[in-house]
């Protein structure tokens, strides 16, 4: 566990990577909407167009996408595959043997595939241009209005902020109860299921208080550098829309008219 | 500066719990600026306990605790008192917040209110004065646990304090970061005149105080220069605690009837007092 | 039972590249002897040290007990943490049981004993560490000081009786008095016929302790021997970041002077051999 991003974040300089995190968000949003409003396969088009330019235009290498399919590919196949040959439909395509494949069936195996697809990878592309900190900071700055309803939008970015601290941290205290239990004979890797939950014991219970420990500690370090909430604070990173966010914006709407054009027609 | 000192503890009483014993008994303390002082005690010796009543994290059951002045239960000055007394805590880990040095350091100076465009410079500051520059925009996973604690001594410098307090900032250090850390903050108090209370078990690093407490059972019970505290061998075994191994070795030799001076803090003086004891021992 | 590592090398990933952590290491551990591994933080001493029971592999070379390769196929690795007990640093952060009992009792339930022999061992193993059985089997471990809470974690890994037994930095974080008894407990271990490994950065636990050292560097075992005479090297050690006890280098710094006070580096010695000296008035 080497850096703080998980994994995740691809540090490169592209203008995706330098939109405002608000932006991203919000573009991420309009777009899942996007998907589900595409009216017919053949729109599915434009809106991989999209998926791709913003992939090239954030300097990502295909194969770093593909990836992000990765950990969805059997949910994937089994998507299309029931899809495919269990939704009932009137023109017959294929039989075989007692198998029938629809033309239904094979149009919505597709759509729900793609749709799968494009949210999946869009959303990565959220995640590999913004560095975890830097969504924090977004999505707190977009959830502050909420805070007349007092929405917790500071805190709640806290939490995270510190959570994305301190998990290389708790990674590696995990590893090292871990070893000291196996250095007593503790085994976490024979047994059934519930053997195995049980063996998790002796490595949760000291991770557990080593972590309320942190916490109080950590609470009486932020109130001895006069940490007192969110009233008052000021921000060292400051967040503005520039240019590129209004470009950024007006692709997407271009986007929706492309793909609303044939239910206006 | 002016003749209010700069720590001022009187009659200060600490309870955790209404009906718990005295964690601290009738203690009476008075810090100049600029001074040096160092906190010493056994385990459970209250000295933990009185750092936490300096910067007001606890508030006193009887008597008071000043700052500069101010009175630390005044609700309307304790962020005053906490930015100009600063605390270092014992686990390097568990007082950064950030997940990037350089932001770390910024979070007093969010909490305090200072303008974005005003931080950079006090950041960079703090970060030379703690010879931390190179690391600022590193994760804090990736430091060592001296590397670490300088980072939390910026982050307080960057505020502008005129006090450290230091809460057994080196006990789980190696040697190598807790000469970091000691240097670090000999030469905050040398150079920018910032008085700092510096609390430990650690005896060798006492002998660099310009004056040394000592405590025992939420009490003060030695108070001194480093040399005056150590040659009290007996009295310091006796409230569970060490003398550096050349002032051991002095009385060693007292009791082999070596009329030596007792307060040898190092090797070199020992080394002094040897030439001058037997001048024809050493013949280089 | 002499464990032998044989060209030991142990590299790991780290990002794109390899890591070497440890190269080439030719060591015996002698049966009954109380060696100390020593070197700067990241020179090895863990992964080393994590070696000696099987939790870590090695890339290359053997780990060899009473002759036999304890990571060859088939070997029963976890019988072998049976015999060869290894503290980590901070061990009291593994407590995990509701009472101080259950606590040590895992390790020698995890190895399979009947009820009346786990029995014996708790009982055994907190005698050594002086915990008082009756007062202290049904407390909660994490109800207790610093101090007791290590000396639980330690009997956990006693009560297993281990024929070796690896102590990592065991005194870090405890005050004198505290680090005395431990130290204390650890020599008489020794004497009645446990094998020791120390791995300490408090150089003078080392020499109070061990007979042996030996020095990594970077991954590599660069120094072995005797203590007085690795100790003698201060100037090699010192480029490495290594201190010496404060003993030794008072003796280097008397001889220096001219003053030769034999081959004894620990403080009485010196203290009855500088007596004579001065005493003598550097008729020699």
């Amino acid at each position: 566990m080497r850096d703080i991003t998980l994994g995740q974040y691809y540090p490169v300089d592209s203008p995706v990577h330098r939109l405002d995190p608000r932006t991203k968000i919000i573009l991420i949003f309009l777009y899942i909407i996007a998907v589900f409003l595409v009216p017919n396969l053949l729109m599915y088009i434009p809106v991989a167009a999209y998926l791709m330019l913003a992939a090239w235009l954030a300097k990502l290498p295909f194969s770093m996408l593909l990836r992000s399919l990765k950990p969805m590919r059997i949910l994937l196949i089994i998507t299309f595959v029931l899809n495919l040959f269990f939704a009932s439909g009137t023109q017959k395509l294929l039989q075989i043997g007692g198998f029938v494949l629809w033309q239904e069936g094979l149009l919505t195996a597709l759509t729900f595939s793609l749709r799968l697809i494009l949210l999946v990878t869009g959303s990565s592309i959220l995640t590999l241009t913004t560095a975890p900190v830097t969504l924090t900071d977004g999505l707190e700055r977009l959830a502050s209005p909420l805070k007349v309803i007092k929405f917790p939008a500071h805190e709640m970015a806290m939490m995270m902020t510190i959570a994305l601290r301190f998990i290389p941290t708790l990674i590696e205290e995990a590893d090292k109860i871990m070893k000291a239990q196996t250095a007593r004979g503790a085994d976490f890797e024979t047994g059934n299921l519930m053997a195995r939950a049980r063996a998790m014991i002796p490595l949760l219970v000291p991770l557990f208080i080593s972590a309320f420990r942190r916490a109080g500690d950590l609470a009486m370090a932020m109130e001895a550098r006069c940490y007192r909430g969110g009233e008052g604070r000021t921000r060292l990173h400051k967040l503005a829309y520039t240019k590129r966010d209004v470009l950024a914006f007006l692709s997407i709407l271009l986007l929706y008219a492309i793909i609303l054009l044939p239910r206006m027609l | 500066m002016n003749g209010v000192p700069h720590i001022q503890v009187t009659d200060l009483t600490y309870r955790y719990e209404p009906d718990a014993p005295k964690a601290l008994d009738t203690i009476n303390l008075s810090v100049p600026r600029g001074q040096f002082v160092a906190i010493l005690g056994h385990n459970g010796s209250g000295k933990s306990t009185l750092a936490k009543l300096l910067n007001g994290l606890f508030l006193p059951t009887e008597g008071t605790v000043h700052i500069s002045g101010m009175d630390t239960r005044d609700d309307d000055k304790i962020w005053d008192i906490r930015r100009t007394a600063g605390m270092v805590f014992q686990n390097p880990d568990n007082q950064l917040v950030a997940t990037e040095v350089y932001d770390d350091v910024a979070f007093g100076l969010e909490n305090i209110g200072v303008p974005p465009d005003d931080m950079p410079p006090r950041i960079d500051e703090a970060l030379a004065l703690t010879g931390m520059s190179e690391f600022k925009n590193r994760a804090p996973h990736l430091l060592s646990g001296g590397q670490k604690q300088r980072v939390a001594i910026a982050g307080i410098l960057a505020m502008h304090p005129e006090a450290l307090i230091l809460d057994e900032a080196t006990a789980m250090l190696d040697p190598q970061g807790r000469k970091e850390v000691l240097q670090t903050v000999r030469r905050l108090n040398e150079e920018q005149g910032i008085t700092v209370v510096w609390i430990t078990h650690f005896m060798e690093e006492a002998t660099h105080a310009q004056r040394v407490l000592v405590m025992d059972h939420g009490q003060i019970a030695m108070d001194g220069s480093p040399r005056e505290i150590f040659a009290q061998v007996d009295r310091l075994r006796d409230l569970r605690l060490d003398v550096p191994p050349m002032t051991q070795l002095a009385r060693l030799l007292k009791e082999r009837d070596i009329d030596i001076a007792p307060d040898v803090l190092n090797v070199e003086e020992l080394v002094k007092e040897v030439k001058r004891l037997c001048p024809l021992c050493l013949k280089n | 039972m002499p464990i032998v590592l044989e060209k030991l090398s142990h590299h790991y990933k780290s990002g794109p590249n390899t890591a070497v952590a440890l190269e080439d290491i030719d060591l015996t551990i002698k049966d009954g002897e109380l060696l100390a591994l020593i070197g700067h933080t990241g020179s090895g001493k863990s992964t080393l040290a994590q070696h000696l029971n099987g939790l870590l592999e090695p890339t290359s070379g053997r780990v060899l007990l009473n002759g036999e390769d304890i990571n060859q196929k088939g070997a029963n690795r976890r019988a072998l943490r049976f015999q060869i007990g290894l503290v980590f640093q901070y061990p009291e952060h593994q407590l995990f049981e509701e009472t101080v009992y259950k606590d040590i009792a895992f390790g020698p339930k995890n190895m399979g004993l009947s009820e009346e022999e786990i029995d014996a061992r708790v009982r055994g193993a907190m005698a050594r560490v002086g915990l008082e059985f009756d007062e202290m089997k049904d407390r909660s471990p994490f109800e207790l000081s610093g101090g007791q809470m290590r000396r639980v974690a330690l009997a956990g890994v006693l009560a297993m009786q281990p024929k070796v037994l690896v102590l990592d930095e065991p005194t870090a974080g405890l005050d004198p008095r505290a680090r005395d008894y431990l130290l204390q407990d650890v020599k008489q271990l020794n004497k009645e016929g446990t094998t020791v490994v120390l791995i300490s950065h408090a150089m003078d636990e080392v020499a109070r302790l061990a007979t042996r050292v030996a020095v990594l560097e970077k991954g590599k075992l660069v120094m072995e021997g005797p203590t007085d005479e690795v100790f003698i090297q201060q100037e090699r050690l010192a480029k490495m970041g290594l201190d010496v006890p404060e003993a030794f280098k008072l003796a280097l710094r008397l001889q220096e002077e001219g003053l030769n006070l034999g081959h004894h580096y620990r403080l009485r010695n010196i203290a009855d051999g500088l007596a004579k000296a001065i005493k003598g008035g550097g008729a020699n």
